[in-house]
C-alpha cells in the first residue's frame, strides 16, 4: 500500500488510528499488536506472499537477537552468532535481490549457462533487513536490550510508516520507544502536519517531476537535446528529492502520531558544498547505516595508511550502490561517489573556502561542482542502462546527436515553470529562514501581528494544498513508486 | 505549537468528512460497491492468494469511484490545471490530454501502420466483387487537423497523416474512397464549428453535412435516387440547446477547465415512418414510428439529466447491429459499418433511403460479406474517422466461413 492513494489515506490511517486511542489505549502491548498487524497487513496489500518473507525474517532474527542476549558473555558463540544471522539476513536479501542479477553477469561474462531465473522483488527488503541486522548488531553492541516477545521484533522491522521507503530506523534509536513511547496531542499534531508536507511533496511536486523525468529519459539518445537533457535531469533530481524527503517526512509523521520519534533522513542536500556533505545530508539513516555496521568495523578513517581509507571508502560506496539496486547504473553510480568523496577526503576539498578571506565565488563554484555532480550521478541512477546513461550524459555535455535545442524544453518549461521554480526554492532551507526572520525579532509590532494569524494561515494552507492533492489522486493522476529497485 | 494542532484539527473534520460522504452521499454504498465489483473480477473457485489480489483491487477501484464528491473533486482538479495554465493533462487512458488554441480538448492520434488495415479492406472488396456489391469508404476528419498546429508545439498528431497514407493505398489498389476531409474544412466553418470543444466526435451540423456530401456522391456514382431536398437543412427541424452538453473530453477535466458545449438536435421536417430493428447478442428488439420515436434516444435529451449525460448518443447511440427500414416511398439499401460518428450519419441516411444497415466491428461478430450476400445492399460504405486504423475496426470476420445465422 503506498501511503500517497485514496485507501490509506481515507481507510487505513483512519480505522488504525482510531483503533489505536480507543479500544486499544489502555494497553500498550495491545496497541503494539495492533500496529504489527496493521503493518503485515499494509505489506500485503497488493503482494501477499510477500509478507511470509518479511514473518520469517521477523521470527529467525527475534531468535538471534535472543541467542546473543544469551551469550552475552561467551564472546565465541556471540559472534558465531552475528555471522550466521549475518549470513541469513544477507542470504535473504541477494536470493531476491541480486540472484537474478548474478546468474545474468555469469551467463554473460564467463559465457556460463545458468538458467534465468525469475525472482520479484519484494517490496522494501532492503529497508526491513537492513533493519533487522540493526536489531541483531545493537544487541550484540549492547545498545539495546533483546526484545523476548516476538512481536515486538515484528513491529520494529515491519512498522508500516518506515517500511517500504525508510528511513531506516536503527534499533538503539526506538528500542526503548517500543514499549514506553509517550503519545501527545501536540506530537499529534506534529505529525500530522509533517505527514501533510510530505504528502503534498510527494504528490504535487515529486509527480510532476517524474513525469517531466520520465518524458526526457523516454527519448532516444541520438534524438535528445542538450536543453532536454538538462531539463530532464533537473527535474529528476528534483523528483527524487521531493520524492524521497516526502516519503521520510510522510513516514516521520505517521511516527509520531503513534507517538514513535524517527531519525530524520533528508537535511536540504541540493545546498551542500562538496559531495560528502551531500551525504551527510541526503538519505541520513542509509550513510549513518553504512558509516556505523560497515566503514566504522573495517576501521574507517583512523589509518594513517591512505590505501586502507580508500579500500574502506571503496567498500562503502560499492555497497551503497548496489543496496540501490541490482543493476551496473547503481554500481557506478555508487563508484563515482567513491571517486569523488575518496578525492574530497585526501584532498581536503571540504576545507577550501571555510577560512576566512576566501571569496563567495569559491563557495558558488563548489556548490555548482557538487551539484553537476549529484546531477550526473541521477543521470546513472536513473538510466536503464549505462550505455543509455552515457548517450544521456554526451546530450548534457552537447555532444550527442540530437539538437541543441527542442520545443519539448520550452512546451514542458512553458506548462511547469511554477513547479519547477516551488522545486527549487523549497529545497533549500526557506521554511527555516522564515521562521528564524519570524519570531526572531520580538519588537517589530506587524511581525507580531503577522505571528498570531500565521498558524492560520499556514494551516489552511497545507490543508488546500491537501485537497488538491485529494484532487490528483481522484483523478487517478500520474503516482509512481520509485523505490522497487530498493 | 498552534499551527500544528489547527492543521490537525482541520485534516481530522476533512477526511473524516471525505469518509461519512463516502457512505451517506446519494446513492453511494461503497461495501454493496466493494461487494459488486469483487464478484464481477473474482470468480469462484479461484485460489486465495489471488482472491486477496482481487478483493485489493477492487477497493481501490472503488476508492476512487465512491469518493464523496467525485465530480467536484474533478472540478477543483480542472481549477487547479486553469489556475496553473497547463495546456497538457494526464490522464490515465490517454495518457496525456491537451488543450488546443481553439479551447478544445482533446487527445492527440498515434502513429499507425495502415498495412493491416489496407490489406483487410482489399480482401473485404475482393470478396464483394465477387458477390457484385460495390465498396466504398469514407474517410471522415479526426478532430485534430494536420493543416494547423493546435496542439502544444511538441505533439504530433498522427491522424492526417494515417488517413492520407491510408488513401494512398486504398488509390494503389482501386478502391473508391470519398475524403470528406477537404470538404468540411473549406474554410466556411470554424473548428468550434465542426467539432465539439469537450467532445472528441464532431458537432451533429457537421455530421448532416458529411451525410449529404455521402449521398450526393450516391446519387452521382452508384445510382441512388435520394430526393435532392432531403439534403437541404430547410427541410429539416433544428433546435440548439445552449449550454447543454459536457462530452467525454470534458468530463475528464471538469467544466470549469474545459467549459460546456451547445447541442444542436436536428430533425426531420417532413413525414418519416421507420422501423427499427435491434440485433443483439441476446436479443432482438423492434420499434416503428416517425423519426422522433423510432430513431432518436429522447432521455438523453432530458433537461434534468446531468450535462455530461451522453447528448451525441441521442442518434441512436447503440453498439448493436441496428437496421432501418423506411415504411415511407423511397429506394436503395446501404450497409454502413461504421464508428461512433457514424450516429448522426445513419440517423439522418435512414429516412432518405430503403433499408440502412449499420454495423459496428468492434461488436458485429458475424462475417461482413456474408451479412452482404444476404442482403444485398447497393452498396457496403465504411466510413472511419482518421484515428479508427487498428486491427478490431478493419476485422470483416471473413475468416467466419459459412451463412450467417
Amino acid at each position: 500500500m503506498l501511503f500517497s492513494s485514496l485507501i490509506f489515506i481515507l481507510c487505513f490511517l483512519p480505522v488504525v488510528t482510531i483503533l489505536y486511542y480507543t479500544v486499544f489505549r489502555f494497553s500498550r502491548k495491545l496497541q503494539n499488536v495492533l500496529l504489527l498487524f496493521s503493518s503485515l497487513g499494509f505489506y500485503a496489500w497488493g503482494e501477499p506472499w510477500f509478507v511470509l518473507i518479511m514473518i520469517v525474517s521477523i521470527f529467525f532474527n527475534w531468535f538471534f537477537g535472543l541467542m546473543i542476549s544469551k551469550f552475552k558473555t561467551r564472546k565465541v558463540a556471540e559472534r558465531a552468532i552475528i555471522i550466521l544471522m549475518l549470513l541469513f539476513n544477507i542470504s535473504i536479501i541477494f536470493v531476491f535481490k541480486y540472484l537474478m542479477f548474478t546468474i545474468d553477469n555469469l551467463n554473460r561474462f564467463f559465457k556460463m549457462d545458468i538458467t534465468t531465473l525469475h525472482i520479484i522483488l519484494p517490496i522494501g527488503i532492503s529497508f526491513f533487513t537492513f533493519q533487522a541486522i540493526s536489531y541483531v548488531i545493537d544487541i550484540y553492541r549492547g545498545k539495546g536490550m533483546a526484545q523476548k516477545n516476538p512481536l515486538n521484533v515484528g513491529l520494529y522491522i515491519s512498522f508500516f510508516p518506515q517500511l517500504i521507503a525508510g528511513p531506516i530506523v536503527r534499533y538503539e534509536t526506538v528500542a526503548d520507544q517500543i514499549m514506553n513511547r509517550k503519545e501527545t496531542i501536540s506530537g499529534f499534531s506534529e505529525g500530522v502536519t509533517r505527514f501533510l508536507v510530505g504528502f503534498s511533496k510527494k504528490i504535487l511536486l515529486a509527480n510532476n517531476f517524474a513525469l517531466l523525468a520520465d518524458k526526457a529519459f523516454s527519448v532516444q539518445s541520438d534524438q535528445l537535446s542538450f536543453s532536454f537533457a538538462w531539463f530532464g535531469a533537473i527535474c529528476y533530481t528534483l523528483q527524487i528529492y521531493f520524492d524521497f524527503s516526502g516519503y521520510s517526512d510522510m513516514a516521520i509523521g505517521l511516527g509520531r502520531m503513534f507517538g514513535f520519534k524517527f531519525p530524520e533522513n533528508f537535511n536540504y542536500p541540493y545546498i551542500s558544498k562538496s559531495t560528502t556533505e551531500f551525504w551527510r545530508r541526503w538519505h541520513i539513516s542509509l550513510g549513518s547505516w553504512f558509516r556505523d555496521y560497515v566503514y566504522f568495523p573495517l576501521g574507517g578513517s583512523r589509518f594513517n595508511n591512505k590505501a586502507r581509507l580508500v579500500f574502506n571508502l571503496l567498500v562503502v560506496w560499492s555497497l551503497t550502490g548496489l543496496w540501490h539496486g541490482a543493476n551496473w547504473t547503481f554500481i557506478l553510480w555508487g563508484l563515482l561517489y567513491f571517486v569523488s568523496i575518496s578525492t574530497e577526503k585526501l584532498t581536503g576539498f571540504e576545507k577550501i573556502g571555510e577560512t576566512k578571506g576566501y571569496s563567495f565565488s569559491i563557495s558558488f563554484l563548489k556548490h555548482t561542482y557538487t551539484l553537476c555532480l549529484v546531477m550526473f550521478g541521477w543521470v546513472l541512477f536513473r538510466a536503464e542502462n549505462i550505455s543509455y546513461a552515457f548517450d544521456y550524459m554526451k546530450a548534457m555535455l552537447s555532444f550527442g546527436s540530437g539538437p541543441f535545442v527542442d520545443t519539448n524544453t520550452f512546451v514542458y518549461f512553458n506548462e511547469n515553470w511554477v513547479f519547477i521554480i516551488c522545486g527549487i526554492l523549497f529545497s533549500m532551507p526557506l521554511g527555516k529562514t522564515f521562521n528564524r526572520w519570524l519570531y526572531n525579532d520580538k519588537k517589530n509590532k506587524t511581525k507580531n501581528a503577522f505571528i498570531y494569524i500565521w498558524p492560520f494561515i499556514y494551516s489552511l494552507g497545507l490543508i488546500s494544498l491537501f485537497l488538491i492533492c485529494m484532487s490528483y489522486l481522484v483523478k487517478g493522476s500520474y503516482n509512481p513508486f520509485i523505490y522497487f529497485n530498493f | 505549537m498552534l499551527k500544528d494542532k489547527l492543521t490537525a484539527l482541520l485534516f481530522i473534520l476533512v477526511t473524516t468528512g471525505l469518509i461519512a460522504g463516502m457512505f451517506t452521499y446519494e446513492d453511494n454504498r461503497p461495501i454493496q460497491d466493494f461487494l459488486d465489483e469483487y464478484r464481477s473480477t473474482v470468480a469462484e473457485g479461484t485460489p486465495v492468494i489471488d482472491r486477496i489480489i482481487g478483493a485489493v483491487d477492487a477497493a481501490e477501484i472503488i476508492m476512487i469511484r465512491d469518493t464523496y464528491r467525485r465530480s467536484d473533486f474533478n472540478e477543483f482538479f480542472g481549477f487547479v490545471q486553469k489556475s496553473l495554465g497547463k495546456k497538457i493533462l494526464q490522464d490515465p487512458e490517454y495518457d496525456q490530454i491537451y488543450k488546443t488554441t481553439d479551447n478544445q480538448i482533446i487527445f492527440s492520434a498515434k502513429k499507425r501502420s495502415v498495412e493491416p488495415a489496407i490489406r483487410s479492406i482489399v480482401e473485404l472488396k475482393k470478396e464483394l466483387d465477387k458477390a457484385g456489391i460495390p465498396l466504398l469508404y469514407v474517410q471522415a476528419p479526426f478532430k485534430v487537423s494536420k493543416t494547423e498546429q493546435t496542439l502544444p508545439l511538441n505533439i504530433t498528431d498522427y491522424a492526417d497523416s494515417n488517413a492520407d497514407n491510408f488513401l494512398e493505398g486504398l488509390k494503389e489498389n482501386n478502391i473508391e474512397y470519398l475524403d470528406l476531409r477537404p470538404f468540411l474544412r473549406d474554410g466556411e466553418k470554424t473548428q468550434n464549428e465542426l467539432f465539439f470543444d469537450t467532445d472528441h466526435h464532431w458537432r451533429i451540423e457537421t455530421a448532416f453535412e458529411a451525410t449529404w456530401l455521402i449521398g450526393d456522391l450516391l446519387n452521382k456514382e452508384y445510382g441512388f435516387s435520394i430526393d435532392e431536398k432531403l439534403m437541404n437543412l430547410e427541410s429539416y427541424h433544428v433546435k440548439t440547446y445552449k449550454n447543454f452538453f459536457q462530452g467525454s473530453m470534458g468530463r475528464r477535466v471538469g467544466v470549469i477547465y474545459g467549459g460546456i458545449d451547445d447541442f444542436t438536435l436536428i430533425t426531420p421536417d417532413f413525414p418519416t415512418n421507420l422501423t427499427v430493428e435491434r440485433h443483439d447478442k441476446s436479443y432482438d428488439e423492434v420499434s416503428t414510428g416517425p423519426f422522433e420515436d423510432s430513431m432518436l434516444v429522447k432521455s438523453n435529451l432530458d433537461e434534468n439529466k446531468p450535462i455530461d449525460t451522453n447528448r451525441y448518443a441521442v442518434y441512436r447511440g447503440d453498439n448493436a447491429e441496428l437496421v432501418f427500414k423506411n415504411n415511407l416511398d423511397a429506394a436503395n439499401s446501404v450497409i454502413l459499418i461504421k464508428d461512433s460518428f457514424g450516429l448522426p450519419v445513419y440517423s439522418f441516411l435512414a429516412p432518405a433511403i430503403k433499408i440502412t444497415s449499420a454495423l459496428d466491428m468492434r461488436y458485429f461478430d458475424k462475417n461482413v460479406v456474408e451479412y452482404a450476400k444476404e442482403n444485398n445492399p447497393d452498396v457496403v460504405i465504411i466510413m472511419y474517422n482518421a484515428d479508427s486504423f487498428n486491427d478490431e475496426m478493419f476485422n470483416f470476420k471473413l475468416d467466419q466461413g459459412g451463412k450467417n445465422e
